[in-house]
């Protein structure tokens, strides 16, 4: 249901200084994400620049009942950041100021609007790093993958965001601004990572920086069928390495970055990209026991990357391979987990699942954790294609479920996973997850129709 | 007591739970639902009911050369109680250690967490998988709750393996000497997991499949110390050195604070977590002139234990004790102090 229209003029005067979108052809810029087969258009998009800005806009959309959804970069894969009809977007672009940062804390303060990478960047040159590494890292922002509580290649070492965020500065639906530390004895910010926009607007983090290795290289090993590689990923974490990443990749989708990216992979069944990082003897030993490893699993060929440049090609090829799918077919991203032990049978139902519909199915995905993501490929110019592909999805996540996993890894709920969410919850569980929505947003004006089935939701939302 | 004894006893609001008493008595004890319910190596992932012994948890992954990653101080020590940790203990109070600098507290290593709520519902936060953000992130509000949201019955925990080598080198250094060092070598890759202040005493872990050569660099920058053996690492851990102490607080800050926040103490403390926390015995009126902007203190042992300083904000104590009624309304597990 749409609410009736509000005065724009009113609402700008609750903050004039921010960046005010009105017109509509420029408000089409913020109809959709990177989930983008949905789309609605916002009344007004608002770029504040200052926690303040966002309090008073708070306070107004709390007074006049106005929906407001919040908007990093736009990167969601899941609809995250879609508008809500009839309601505004909140971004968070200018918003991008370091707040404070001494490079001996091994942290900083940045406002959220900053991008993932930016952070790094300036990290870096103290010998730091900002450790979840989303794939879409050069765009995305820090507010937006503190609402994913993204992930990213190398989280199998260092953690996702929440286990690198120390503190956050929120705005309320109602305009209160708060402050959670991860040691406050009650941890509100260990339940705002994660929610979606549903809880508040994030608009500082102190993030915890890692120490930059002395180097990195990763080495490519083949296998003759997925199953051999999903049981070389157990047996690697076994023997007690853990690698920082370890990164599957199946034989259609070699096929193709091979073809436009270059990255010099063999054609196999099954790809792994295992990167290990230390000093050269640390690197040198733990690769030879993953070689070793590997062989036992019928591995061929198993190359070790010698020098800085042969590491780049082969994340290059890896960061374009989501890319090189978008050249060939309309695609959506599914983003399941299962138990490591698991892979196997996972990527054998997942064959099975997609034969069965006739559509084809890819696969590349952190395999060191078990975070699957699966690419169901279908033509948007074909009637009804999307929604076979999505059909098409739900039995692949439904499987993952079933296999002692659950719906998403890394990239959240959205409006993509809404109503299977009561396949991973009891209805009591869902209404618990409410019920502190309410607390928060007791209006459910924040990134509304997201994350929790429309029937059971609907009460709230009227 | 048994999972379904567990939810009568809720169902009959009889009280308080805890665990084997390292910490507190409670009316009942949940300590007795105990055991681990499935280890799997090769997942680096087990799961133990919440009444499991620290130690049998401990003892069974390190067969398999396997760790917890948050290196979980025994309380034991500083409140002179006898009782063994248990894991639902651990969880209540979101335990740590030094090893926090790298690998987080309890909360970092929680997959999920199956409990019974305040209406005697039995809730799963999570999972038994390495990622997943499905939904709103209970868990991790429910570590660290001491256990105002409802009894835990099972707890699943990411481990790590267990470094092959480790060196840990003592310096007798004044504090400020300490805290300069590691800003430098924490910013180096010396491998370095874990780095404590104590009794004039600068002492830093490192480990690694192959420490020699970290050893040597960490020579090279801060001079040849004295080796120290695991046993000394284990008192540090526990906080023996303040052990006597009536009146312990934990103090959160940055570590480019400690320095200065120190001039002027006289108490006995222990700088932890690289210089994230700082653990001082003694009252609050002690050092509260010292705390800045940003800073803030929670009372680890003695009278007033749990205080928080400064205290909440009245907004945000509001949204916990809302928080705290969603999962129990009825107020049993005493989360609120409500007439």
């Amino acid at each position: 249901m749409t609410k009736p229209q509000f005065d724009i003029a009113a609402l700008r005067n609750s903050a004039p200084n921010a960046e005010w979108i009105t017109n509509s052809s420029a408000l089409r810029a913020y109809e959709c994400d990177s989930y983008s087969a949905y789309r609605e258009l916002p009344v007004a998009v608002v770029l504040p620049s200052t926690t303040d800005e966002v309090a008073a806009i708070m306070r107004h959309c709390d007074v006049y009942d106005i929906d407001v959804v919040a908007r990093g970069a736009g990167t969601s894969l899941v609809g995250g950041a879609m508008p809500k009809a009839g309601g505004i977007v909140l971004g968070l672009a200018r918003l991008n100021q370091v707040v404070e940062f001494n490079p001996d804390d091994r942290m900083i303060c940045v406002q959220t609007g900053m991008t993932n990478l930016m952070v790094s960047h300036i990290a870096a040159e103290h010998n730091l790093f900002y450790a979840p590494d989303p794939s879409s890292q050069m765009a995305c922002s820090i507010g937006g993958n503190i609402a994913m509580n993204s992930g990213g290649a190398h989280c199998l070492k260092y953690g996702v965001t929440t286990n690198n965020l120390i503190a956050v500065k929120i705005v309320s639906a109602q305009g209160e601004v708060h402050d959670f530390h991860v040691d406050d004895g009650f941890d509100l910010r260990g339940i705002i990572c994660g929610s979606e926009g549903q809880l508040g607007v994030v608009t500082e983090a102190w993030l915890k920086l890692e120490t930059s290795p002395e180097g990195a290289l990763p080495m490519m090993i083949g296998f003759p069928t997925p199953e051999d590689a999903g049981e070389c990923v157990a047996s690697i974490i076994r023997a007690g390495i853990i690698p920082v990443a370890i990164e599957y990749m199946d034989e259609i989708m070699i096929r193709e970055v091979e073809r436009f990216a270059n990255a010099g992979y063999p054609l196999v069944s099954a790809l792994l990209i295992v990167e290990i990082e230390g000093d050269p003897t640390r690197i040198a030993v733990e690769m030879g026991a993953i070689e070793k490893i590997a062989q036992k699993h019928k591995a061929n060929p198993i190359r070790r990357s010698q020098n800085a440049n042969e590491a780049t090609k082969i994340w290059a090829g890896r960061k374009a391979a989501f890319g090189v799918m978008g050249r060939l077919a309309d695609y959506i991203t599914l983003d399941g987990v299962v138990p490591i032990s698991q892979l196997a049978e996972a990527l054998r139902r997942i064959s099975e699942i997609s034969s069965n519909h006739g559509m084809g199915v890819t696969n590349v995905f952190h395999a060191g954790d078990g975070n699957l993501h699966p690419l169901i490929m279908y033509d948007a110019q074909k009637d009804g294609d999307l929604e076979r592909a999505e059909a098409l999805g739900v039995e692949i996540l439904t499987a993952c479920i079933e296999l002692g996993g659950c719906l998403t890894g890394e990239h959240g709920v959205g409006i993509e996973k809404r109503e299977i969410m009561k396949r991973q919850y009891l209805p009591h569980e869902l209404e618990l997850q409410m019920q502190i929505k309410d607390i928060f947003d007791p209006q459910w004006r924040l990134n509304p129709d997201k994350v929790f089935p429309l029937d059971i939701s609907a009460e709230r939302r009227s | 007591m048994n999972e379904k004894q567990i939810i009568e006893a809720v169902k009959a609001g009889s009280g308080r739970v805890f665990g084997s008493g390292t910490r507190r008595r409670g009316d009942w004890s949940a300590q007795e639902h105990n055991g681990i319910i499935s280890y799997l190596p090769d997942e680096l992932t087990i799961t133990v009911r919440a009444g499991t012994f620290m130690k049998e948890i401990e003892e069974k992954i390190a067969k398999h050369g396997q760790m917890l990653g948050f290196e979980p101080m025994d309380h034991s020590v500083i409140f002179k109680k006898k009782g063994m940790p248990t894991i639902g203990g651990a969880l209540g109070v979101d335990a740590d250690g030094p090893r926090r600098l790298r690998a987080g507290s309890m909360r970092d290593a929680l997959l999920g967490v199956r409990f019974v709520d305040g209406q005697g519902q039995i809730i799963r936060a999570g999972g038994k998988v390495m990622k997943n953000v499905t939904g709103l992130d209970i868990t991790r509000l429910f570590a660290g709750s001491f256990g105002t949201l409802g009894v835990a019955l099972d707890v699943t925990m990411k481990l790590l393996p267990k470094p092959r080598e480790q060196h840990i080198v003592s310096y007798n250094v004044p504090i400020a000497e300490a805290m300069d060092g590691l800003g430098k070598c924490m910013r180096m890759p010396l491998e370095i997991t874990g780095a404590i202040y104590a009794d004039d005493q600068f002492f830093i872990r490192q480990e690694a499949s192959v420490v020699g050569p970290l050893k040597t660099r960490l020579k090279n920058e801060l001079g040849k110390g004295e080796t120290i053996d695991d046993t000394k690492w284990v008192e540090l851990r526990d906080w023996k050195y303040l052990a006597q102490m009536p009146e312990i607080w934990r103090v959160y800050l940055r570590p480019s604070q400690v320095t200065k926040f120190l001039e002027n103490i006289e108490n006995p403390y222990m700088v932890l977590c690289g210089g994230s926390q700082i653990a001082i015995a003694g009252s609050l009126v002690d050092f509260q002139d010292q705390l800045r902007e940003g800073m803030f203190a929670r009372c680890e042992k003695g009278a007033v234990i749990g205080a928080r300083f400064p205290k909440f904000t009245n907004a945000h104590l509001k949204l916990i004790e809302h928080t705290q009624k969603v999962f129990d309304p009825l107020n049993i597990f005493g989360g609120r102090d409500e007439n």
